[in-house]
């Protein structure tokens, strides 16, 4: 059946930056969503250790 | 100077691109108990790409060994310079950089 199909060897599922945008700006209450991921976009990665659990 | 963002195409994207994308946030947000800034950030720097973030997340690298995005690298790219572009193929290769240019523009 269609679901038992096997995933290709490698999928690579890949958004645009104007979809994460607005997909940003769909879940952020901020009022101004658009500066804080143009923010988040100019501001370098924080190592994973560094990066702030939610909780 | 910087005339490589101004090449984006503003198009509106599809809205259930959106959402589906929304939801992958959301599942990592849970799945990685992360803040939405964080998850967004990880996405962005990874150009993107859903699978690659969600290693990146969960073992603090790349699976394919390159570095994340930084701005700095960002700006390098939005040169019209051959030397910036080849030391940027140098770091994280031909295919992520062409993704990165795609990321960019999209």
């Amino acid at each position: 059946s269609v679901g038992t199909l096997r995933r290709p060897f490698r999928t690579v599922t890949t958004y645009g930056i104007s979809v994460l945008r607005e997909a940003f700006k769909m879940l952020s209450n901020s009022p101004d969503s658009d500066a804080l991921f143009n923010r988040l976009d100019e501001r370098d990665l924080p190592s994973p250790q560094q990066m702030s659990p939610s909780v | 100077a910087s005339q490589g963002e101004n090449k984006q195409t503003n198009t509106c994207p599809d809205s259930s691109k959106v959402e589906e994308a929304a939801q992958i946030i959301q599942h990592f947000m849970e799945e990685f108990h992360m803040d939405l800034l964080s998850v967004t950030q990880a996405l962005l720097k990874n150009s993107g790409e859903v699978e690659a973030t969600s290693y990146y997340l969960h073992a603090g690298q790349r699976s394919d060994g390159c570095p994340v995005w930084s701005r700095e690298d960002d700006l390098e790219l939005q040169k019209d310079d051959e030397d910036a572009r080849n030391k940027l193929i140098a770091k994280f290769g031909a295919e992520n950089v062409a993704r990165r240019v795609a990321f960019r523009k999209s």
